[in-house]
């Protein structure tokens, strides 16, 4: 397996935190390239940094998790992370190949 | 043979007319019905016998009238009168608004129909011309002036009775209407107070509050136990509150409080706040939930869709005859919230409960923020002059 490089976008600096420690736990071999607080500086971090896997929280400042996706979603894998229940089908419809 | 009772024609013609009528009216019938025949037969029997009483009296006087002639003259009047008055006291609705046909042009058409028709009979009787009685100027006085003051105390009567009956009616009609939108308006602030509590404490909220909580802890940070006891205690403040008749400015307060101090902690620098209550508004009595939702509101539509944060600010005062709580921030402003979901339902809540509580003496007023971001106020009477509307029947109690 080739080491992955990913991408977490979450405005709470806690969740995002929260986020890396598990990622860092569960996925050893990711490598997490940039992170990012808003849907705007995700959009320029993700051209310097072109990650593999992008996790996107839906609810951020300015553009949203489902704005990034609909720009990136076909050049990465998008995770989004969300508590929201009525932003799934909308996060399917915006980039077909997510997982919520 | 069907064993089934047949019903009579009576029954039937009785159910027809009972059809016709409005629920009040049968309720009168009804209970007419009921008096007239467990003891209403007796006044009537004894009508008759004062009236035959007077008869024999006036047999007496030198009218040139029998005792028979005399009783059934003065019993046909009286119980004609009779009929006429419960015919009016049930048929009211009928009579309403025509009082000055039925006082003055009624008594005089009847009167000189009844006097012709009259003279005829008499003429007929005695083998006279019918206009041999009316050219006897003495008799034909008399008989005028006789007939004009029976049909005019007739008329009267009948007038005197449909109008206060139906005054009666009018009066009794916009009590039970009052009543009616009385028991509507506590079942819409029921309604009003459930969706409240349904979409009150979001699982989002408790999800990223308690992930938050969890990644201090793993890191053995000091904030996470302050983080908790937050959530503890917007949890304790959040649940009486939704379920307390009572609520005062002082427990909403320490709501936001608690709210805010989470919310500050997950946002880090993004988010600054005040909390402006004098200590005398803390035991003013306020709907629960309201400010509540207007911090959430500042938070979810002002301050999250805000990449450099704000500030909120809360604060009370009393403003003239109005206690004025007003939230404040300086996040997104109208522009920034447009597209996010569940935005309007908790201040169209607010507003609803607002109107059913004050009528329209309370407000919720919106606004932009200067220099940006969104200003909630929402205005009650002051609590020394607070009248609400339905307090007394509902379980969402204003005066303390």
């Amino acid at each position: 397996m080739t080491a992955a490089t990913a991408m977490i976008v979450e405005d709470e600096p806690l969740m995002r935190e929260r986020l890396r420690d598990k990622l860092a736990e569960l996925w050893p071999s990711c490598t997490i390239v940039a992170e990012a607080a808003d849907g705007d500086e995700a959009l320029a971090l993700f051209d310097i940094h072109a990650p593999q896997v992008a996790f996107l929280d839906v609810r951020m400042p300015g553009r949203s998790g489902l704005d990034v996706a609909a720009s990136i979603g076909a050049d990465c894998h998008v995770v989004f992370i969300t508590a929201y229940d009525q932003y799934a089908i909308s996060a399917f419809a915006a980039a077909p190949s997510t997982t919520c | 043979m069907s064993a089934a009772p047949q019903k009579s024609r009576y029954d039937a013609f009785a159910e027809r007319l009972l059809a016709s009528l409005t629920e009040l009216e049968r309720r009168d019938v009804r209970s007419f019905d009921r008096w007239f025949f467990s003891e209403g037969w007796r006044w009537l029997a004894g009508l008759v016998a004062v009236t035959t009483v007077f008869a024999w009296l006036g047999a007496q006087l030198p009218w040139n009238m029998t005792f028979g002639e005399a009783s059934v003259l003065f019993n046909v009047v009286v119980l004609l009168l009779v009929w006429s008055g419960v015919s009016a006291w049930f048929g009211f609705r009928r009579l309403k608004g025509r009082i000055f046909r039925r006082v003055v042009v009624d008594p005089v058409v009847f009167l000189v129909v009844g006097t012709l028709a009259g003279a005829l009979v008499a003429g007929l009787i005695h083998g006279e011309s019918p206009l041999y009685f009316l050219q006897d100027y003495t008799r034909l006085r008399h008989g005028f002036t006789a007939g004009l003051v029976f049909s005019f105390l007739y008329a009267l009567l009948v007038a005197l009775i449909s109008q206060l009956r139906n005054r009666e009616y009018a009066a009794l009609t916009a009590r039970l209407e009052a009543e009616a939108h009385q028991s509507d308006l506590s079942r819409q602030l029921a309604e009003s107070r459930l969706k409240l509590l349904q979409s009150q404490i979001e699982p989002h909220f408790l999800f990223n509050t308690l992930g938050s909580a969890q990644q201090l802890a793993e890191k053995g940070a000091p904030q996470a136990a302050r983080l908790i006891a937050d959530l503890i205690r917007f949890l304790r403040a959040a649940t009486p509150a939704l379920r307390n008749d009572t609520n005062t400015l002082g427990q909403d307060a320490v709501l936001a409080e608690a709210y805010l101090s989470i919310m500050r902690m997950r946002l880090s620098r993004r988010l600054d706040y005040a909390i402006d209550i004098p200590p005398a508004l803390a035991d003013v009595a306020l709907p629960p939930g309201m400010l509540i939702t207007l911090v959430e509101n500042a938070i979810k539509h002002g301050i999250e869709p805000a990449a450099a944060g704000g500030r909120i600010d809360i604060s009370a005062r009393h403003e003239g005859a109005s206690l004025v709580v007003r939230v404040a921030d300086t996040g997104a402003g109208l522009g920034g919230s447009a597209a996010q979901p569940g935005q309007g339902i908790g201040l169209a809540n607010i507003r609803e409960r607002l109107h059913l509580l004050y009528g329209g003496t309370a407000s919720l007023e919106l606004g932009e923020n200067a220099p940006r971001g969104f200003v909630a106020r929402i205005v009650l009477p002051r609590a020394d002059a607070q009248r609400p509307v339905s307090a007394r029947n509902t379980s969402e109690g204003i005066v303390r």
